[in-house]
């Protein structure tokens, strides 16, 4: 019964169903390329935390991390839609990586204060986790857009 | 083995856009749809409804900044079914299927 309601179907017709279902996943797609605002905030946020962690300011770590949770719900929001956690097996090994380096900056800064001071050292080991949060959102945006197939600005 | 449906459900054309559009999200707002779609909010409304009937949708309202706002998302029935109909297309046009259904 149901071959014979698609045979009744022209395949131009079929043919156009699959374009519209091929121009609608793109469209959500392009929703989802992450705004570069958010990598920035998020790389600013992750630093601040190393610095503040570095410096032994623990106890502002959870104004930081209500920032961060604020930063994800306004990019969810503004989008008015929610991505499907699909994330390449790069950026796994890259947040992987983070994590120990994180810590890693934490104590690094701690054993380099006496050399560059209380300020510069913490400072300095924010700047480096920044950096790398933001090429590593530089990355995962670019990698976005080469999968919407869309140029950056369009 | 994976079987193929063409489903009549998910076929009518705004359905079929409003589950190609959720199938590469987690959830979209309602105001998102209907600009994609282009459609009044009662048509979307409606197709919405037909496809929580047959399970494949599922809605959520939130409220922010002292507004409703209703996400609409696939279910894993959903998403099961959108997938084995658009295989099911590809089937259908592929020009080797093409004299089974001249036939």
């Amino acid at each position: 019964m149901v071959e014979k309601e698609i045979q009744n179907e022209s395949r131009e017709m079929l043919q156009e169903s699959l374009d519209s279902i091929e121009k609608m996943e793109q469209a959500a797609l392009k929703r989802v390329v992450p705004p570069l605002w958010f990598g920035a905030s998020i790389a600013l946020l992750a630093g601040a935390l190393v610095a503040l962690s570095a410096a032994g300011l623990r106890e502002y770590h959870v104004y930081i991390i209500l920032l961060m949770v604020l930063v994800l719900v306004g990019k969810s929001k503004n989008l008015g839609v929610s991505v499907r956690k699909n994330h390449s097996k790069l950026t796994v090994i890259a947040l992987c990586i983070l994590i120990p380096l994180f810590f890693m900056l934490v104590a690094g800064a701690q054993a380099i204060s006496g050399m560059l001071g209380n300020v510069w050292a913490p400072l300095s080991a924010g700047g480096i986790l920044s950096a790398a949060v933001f090429v590593l959102s530089l990355f995962e945006r670019r990698c976005t857009i080469i999968r919407v197939g869309v140029e950056q600005g369009e | 083995m994976k079987i193929n449906r063409f489903d009549t459900v998910i076929h009518a054309p705004n359905r079929l856009q409003i589950c190609a559009f959720l199938a590469p999200l987690e959830e979209a707002e309602f105001q998102v749809l209907r600009a994609e779609l282009g459609v009044s909010d009662s048509v979307l409304s409606k197709h919405i409804k037909q496809l929580e009937e047959v399970g494949y949708l599922k809605q959520r309202k939130s409220k922010m900044n002292g507004r409703q706002r209703t996400w609409a998302c696939l279910t894993r029935k959903g998403r099961k079914a959108f997938a084995c109909h658009v295989e099911e297309l590809k089937r259908l046009v592929d020009p080797a299927n093409q004299s089974r259904l001249d036939d």
